[in-house]
């Protein structure tokens, strides 16, 4: 009869539970979701480009909120993972987030982006870059940053016309980031004229790739590219130099992190990253750099200041808007243009900037520098 | 480069492979051996050799500077003492109790006791993917022997040496001393040879120090040819390990050999065949076909029965 | 003195094996290319603060389990006659009372908790299937979610292909081919060993699981793919790790003026009374009983007439059917399906519901579901609550009420821990009886 109270005593505290999700959180507030990849192997880009968003609501925040209320934030992590991006945007839309801010990873954002439109959340990515999000019509759906339909050419036209390369391999991470971008390069590079000698996916958990780097070897590619984040990407460039593999690493913005020059080492030579434009150089960027540093006790990541500049966009559309109906403030956004750190921006028909640029970074130092400013 | 050339690097790396799942798939076997149970969590002695490795590789460089060959050395002796230690501490904590309970009971104990140090380190060591200093890495693999077209590096040369060396170590222990003589009197049966006087408990700790020591050696090897350590590196390469193992035929030292290196191989020809996407079906492929075809493996097994 | 010395011991060995993960750090070192140490007590310290209030909840309930042992609290209730009756007639007609309560919850509860309620239901669906396996015949599944993902992939890979498709047209579809596939699976299967049967299972989750990764169709892909494997790319596209997004048309929509929030709940809540009730007459059966007997001695069972291969094929089948039919819900309910569904850890957290609950008793599978997966969702809650409770507030130390938003993280190194305990001390589970502890501990 112990088995009776047990019994008893449990379903005591699953129904206190239940009342207490019951409970309802403060109405007075403005509620919009941060969701991104914030641990596992792709962690801090993810984690910095949320945390320059905080940022910018913090200031929103200090100057009396938006439409009169306090901004709070919902901040979820999706893990990198497709799935999990998919229950963090059913938990957003359920607990009544006005839009959301992210998620980084194409492969969380596309899934993401179908049950924030069916739940009327207006959704803007500060990271991902892959053309899908936008072209399915989906009305909520917006971005700040390019697209991989302009970062692959740029890296693919970099590869052959300036590092004169004839024959590359490509290996991708099957995710909708990874294998777009590749996809972008190799169309991109076989119209100029050259071989892709191999195309191939490997999987994200995936860390030994000699037998691959063996495979590139033996079909005499001249240059790599590498389609995918940077969990892989350092670890994949490390391996090719003891391999003795010294040709060109060139890679897209998903291996744009310090934890990746910390890999590879910060002498590496040969190394090529594509990312948008240097806004180290532009002077309103500074304020944020500082806030930012005072704030967080690090660097900022890569998408810091996407991070901040779309969360920005989003709070002037809807006090523009003068209400949070998503209807109304994706018409606001597409209307007008915005003053961001990284200049005017401004929204197209399908949700994307319409001027983004893409420039050639390398490793120098122990950081990132630009190279060469090809659009 | 020609495909025969490409073909030999391949066949190079597989033998690297299979001899690193050897090494942890004799942990595997000698404790299935002695207690007829999977011990689940041997992934995971694995994998806390590597980061014990490269902590123990910290301090050293903190207390007396880099030098190459000796803190890689106290490195690995260190990270085999950390293994042994997470090792006996399985087996006393999770598994001593349960040793003439029902099957299940040990197997999800180990279950249970693998994902906790899985996410112990995860949560403890780094979320993300930890690397390995390169100055020791690169002191073994970039520079290479080379025979003809085909570079061999030195970390290959010593994961294949190393491997040989522990075999025929433990085939002396086993075949030739009084120790390996307690062990096949434990594994054949328990009581018998508590009679006959032999400390049965202390032989099974140290069936279990003995095998996670090697998983010591085969983590550090593993991380310095990744250079990447993550937290669930232990779990694939266990269960990789655990194939080979039963692909041999469990219970059986030269058959966790064979199965290793058959393993190894398939993997890295699958690679070449058909991409390294399907390396994990092809190796969960081949453990069902053996296991359907025949259960007792290559070599047959060598485990007492238990009616 | 002596009695505590090897715990003692213990304790002191646990703390040097742990002392470099908990209490050092390593930092790069990059003039070097090596790494150095540093300490860093303050991440410990933080690990233990995280974990603070399991610690401060554990010891609340075993308080609570010495007191009762001390004062007899329950017995005011088990020794008093009229408690006895309505517990008798409770047990007797408790679907009754509950099925009308649980439905009509769909209708004043809000969206956030009908989602998280639909989601133990499934997880309490997944946990009944497997104590059929585990805990009933006493056969160790470790690669469950591989079945579940079978369900959930044969779902959305119909719907790509086919015009119409809905939910309730692929659930009894998907009951008959999970149980198929898993008789087929356990037909060579099932003459192996306990540990060896776990394995095979375990693998074949992984290898449906990176089959489903791999299958997606790529036309500028270089590798080798044979011809067959073009063939079967065509037709069964499943997008690999960017996963299917699923159709309006297949996945719970507004019926009745329900919204599909609602309609998933009533539907999992049905499907759950149905399986329920489903495992619950078989288990009152003579098929319960061959499997209960084959669970404590398959000899003797085979000797007595029980027909062993039938009733492990039996069960086998049943609980594969049921996670196949958990897939195709879950795939209606989220309307995305990717491979990360049949993971590893999925399998994990399903068995250790299973053995929380009691292994052999479904409602204890139910039991444990609901704890482990609503207990780490009602703590994100306890802050807010403490927050605005004065009295709370300060009885609480702030570093616990941080804690809080931590301790999702700490979910699956709890889920191991409480399986190792619960295997050492309480292998019965939460609902089960001393004898059946007695059973497992010495077969």
């Amino acid at each position: 009869m112990r088995k009776l109270s047990l019994l008893l005593s449990l379903g005591v505290v699953l129904i206190i539970g239940a009342m207490l999700t019951g409970c309802q959180k403060n109405p007075d507030t403005i509620k919009i979701g941060l969701a991104a990849v914030q641990s596992g192997s792709d962690a801090q880009i993810g984690l910095t480009m949320l945390q320059g968003s905080q940022i910018a609501v913090d200031e929103w925040n200090a100057k009396g909120g938006v439409l009169g209320k306090q901004i709070e934030t919902i901040s979820l992590d999706d893990e990198g993972n497709a799935q999990k991006a998919n229950t963090v945007a059913h938990t957003l839309v359920d607990d009544g987030v006005v839009a959301v801010l992210g998620h980084l990873n194409s492969n969380c954002t596309i899934p993401a982006s179908t049950v924030y439109n069916d739940g009327k959340v207006l959704q803007i990515t500060p990271g991902s870059t892959n053309p899908k999000y936008t072209e399915r019509g989906l009305p909520y759906a917006f971005r700040i940053c390019g697209r991989d339909d302009q970062q692959g050419p740029i890296a693919g036209t970099y590869m052959h016309d300036v590092l004169k390369l004839n024959k590359i391999a490509i290996l991708h991470n099957k995710t909708a980031y990874g294998e777009g971008l590749a996809t972008e390069v190799k169309k991109t590079f076989e119209k100029l004229g050259g071989t892709v000698t191999m195309f191939q996916g490997i999987g994200v958990d995936e860390n030994d790739f000699r037998a691959n780097l063996s495979v590139i070897k033996g079909s005499g590619a001249e240059g790599f590219f590498w389609g995918g984040m940077y969990g892989q990407g350092g670890p994949l460039c490390v391996q090719m130099r003891q391999a003795g593999l010294n040709i060109p690493f060139v890679s897209g913005d998903g291996c744009f992190d310090q934890t990746f020059i910390d890999t590879v080492g910060g002498n590496a030579a040969n190394v090529y990253l594509s990312f948008g434009k240097d806004y180290h150089k532009i002077p309103a960027a500074q304020p944020f750099l500082e806030k930012y540093k005072a704030k967080y006790g690090h660097e900022e990541g890569a998408y810091s200041v996407y991070g901040y500049d779309a969360a920005n966009v989003l709070l002037t559309a809807i006090a523009q808007a003068q209400t949070t109906d998503a209807d109304k403030v994706a018409a606001v956004m597409k209307s007008r243009p915005f003053d961001t750190i990284l200049g005017k921006v401004e929204f197209d028909e399908k949700g994307d900037v319409k001027q983004s640029g893409f420039v050639i970074w390398t490793i120098k130092d122990g950081k990132l520098q630009v190279v060469s400013d090809s659009p | 480069m020609s495909y025969g050339s490409t073909l030999t690097e391949i066949v190079i790396d597989g033998i690297s492979r299979g001899a690193v799942y050897a090494l942890v798939a004799l942990g595997y076997t000698m404790v299935y051996g002695v207690l007829g149970m999977i011990n689940f969590a041997h992934g995971e002695v694995f994998m806390i050799g590597m980061f014990a490795c490269v902590y123990a590789i910290g301090l050293f460089s903190t207390i007396w500077g880099s030098h190459a060959l000796l803190n890689l050395g106290l490195g690995i002796i260190v990270a085999m003492i950390f293994s042994a230690a997470y090792g006996y501490a399985n087996e006393r904590i999770a598994y001593r109790r349960l040793r003439k309970a029902h099957v299940l009971a040990p197997l999800t104990s180990a279950i249970g006791i693998s994902t906790f140090l899985q996410y112990f380190i995860f949560l403890t060591v780094s979320k993300e993917k930890v690397n390995f200093p390169r100055y020791y890495s690169d002191l073994l693999t970039t520079n290479r022997l080379h025979f003809g077209p085909v570079e061999i590096t030195y970390l290959q040369v010593a994961i294949f040496g190393l491997t040989l060396l522990i075999m025929g170590g433990l085939f002396f222990l086993i075949n030739f001393t009084r120790l390996g003589i307690a062990l096949r009197a434990t594994a054949q049966d328990q009581l018998m040879a508590s009679l006959v006087g032999i400390p049965v408990n202390k032989i099974i700790a140290f069936t279990f120090i003995l095998g996670s020591a090697l998983a010591a050696v085969a983590g550090v090897m593993v991380a310095m040819y990744n250079n990447v350590l993550v937290f669930d590196a232990g779990y694939r390469v266990g269960l990789k390990a655990f194939t080979a193992a039963i692909l041999g035929g469990i219970g059986n030292v030269p058959g966790a050999v064979l199965g290793a290196m058959i393993l190894g191989l398939t993997e890295a020809l699958t690679t070449l065949q058909f991409g390294s996407q399907w390396n994990d079906v092809t190796t969960f492929g081949v453990l069902m076909l053996v296991l359907l075809l025949r259960p007792r493996g290559l070599l047959g097994e060598r485990v007492a029965d238990k009616v | 003195m002596a009695r505590w010395r090897p715990y003692l011991l213990g304790t002191l060995g646990l703390a040097a094996i742990t002392f470099p993960f908990l209490w050092l750090k390593l930092a790069p070192d990059f003039n070097n290319n090596t790494v150095t140490i540093a300490w860093a007590p303050w991440h410990g310290l933080e690990f233990f603060g995280d974990l603070s209030p399991v610690f401060v909840i554990t010891f609340l309930i075993w308080l609570g389990v010495q007191a009762n042992r001390h004062f007899g609290w329950d017995k005011v209730l088990t020794q008093n006659r009229a408690w006895q009756q309505a517990g008798h007639t409770w047990t007797h007609y408790w679907a009754w009372g509950t099925m009308p309560l649980v439905l009509s919850g769909s209708l004043f509860l809000g969206a956030s908790s009908l989602s998280l309620l639909t989601n133990v239901g499934i997880y309490m669906l997944l946990a009944l299937g497997l104590n059929i396996t585990v805990g009933m015949t006493g056969l160790l599944v470790l690669g469950y979610a591989g079945f579940y993902g079978f369900g959930a992939y044969f779902f959305a890979l119909a719907q790509q292909n086919l015009p119409y498709f809905p939910w309730w047209m692929a659930c009894p579809l998907a009951f008959a081919l999970g149980g198929g596939a898993g008789y087929l699976l356990g037909l060579p299967c099932l003459r192996l060993r306990g540990d060896y049967l776990a394995i095979v299972t375990l693998g074949f989750a992984e290898a449906f699981r990176e089959l489903m990764r791999n299958l997606s169709v790529d036309e500028t892909d270089t590798t080798p793919h044979g011809p067959f494997v073009r063939e079967l790319i065509q037709i069964f596209n499943t997008s690999g790790d960017k996963g299917i997004i699923l159709n309006d048309s297949s996945t719970f929509g507004k019926v009745a003026g329900l919204n599909s929030g609602q309609v998933a709940y009533i539907v999992m809540a049905l499907v759950l009374f149905l399986a329920v009730f489903l495992v619950q007459r078989l288990f009152h059966s003579p098929v319960g009983r061959a499997w209960i007997a084959i669970r404590e001695n398959e000899v003797a069972a085979a000797s007595v007439g029980v027909p062993v291969v039938q009733m492990k094929l039996l069960a086998f089948s049943l609980s594969a059917a049921i996670a196949a039919v958990a897939g195709v819900i879950y795939g209606a309910k989220d309307g995305f399906i990717s491979p990360s569904i049949c993971e590893f850890q999925q399998s994990i957290m399903i068995l250790a519901m299973v053995i929380l609950g009691g292994l052999g008793n479904s409602y204890g599978a139910l039991l444990g579901a609901a704890l482990l997966y609503l207990v780490p969702e009602y703590l994100k809650f306890l802050p807010l609550m403490i927050q605005d409770n004065a009295l709370l507030r300060t009885i609480v130390p702030s570093f616990m009420r941080d804690s809080f938003q931590h301790l999702a993280d700490y979910r699956l190194l709890l889920f191991g821990a409480v399986m190792v305990l619960m295997m050492l001390y309480r292998p019965q589970g939460l609902l089960g009886s001393r004898r059946r502890k007695t059973e497992m501990l010495h077969p």
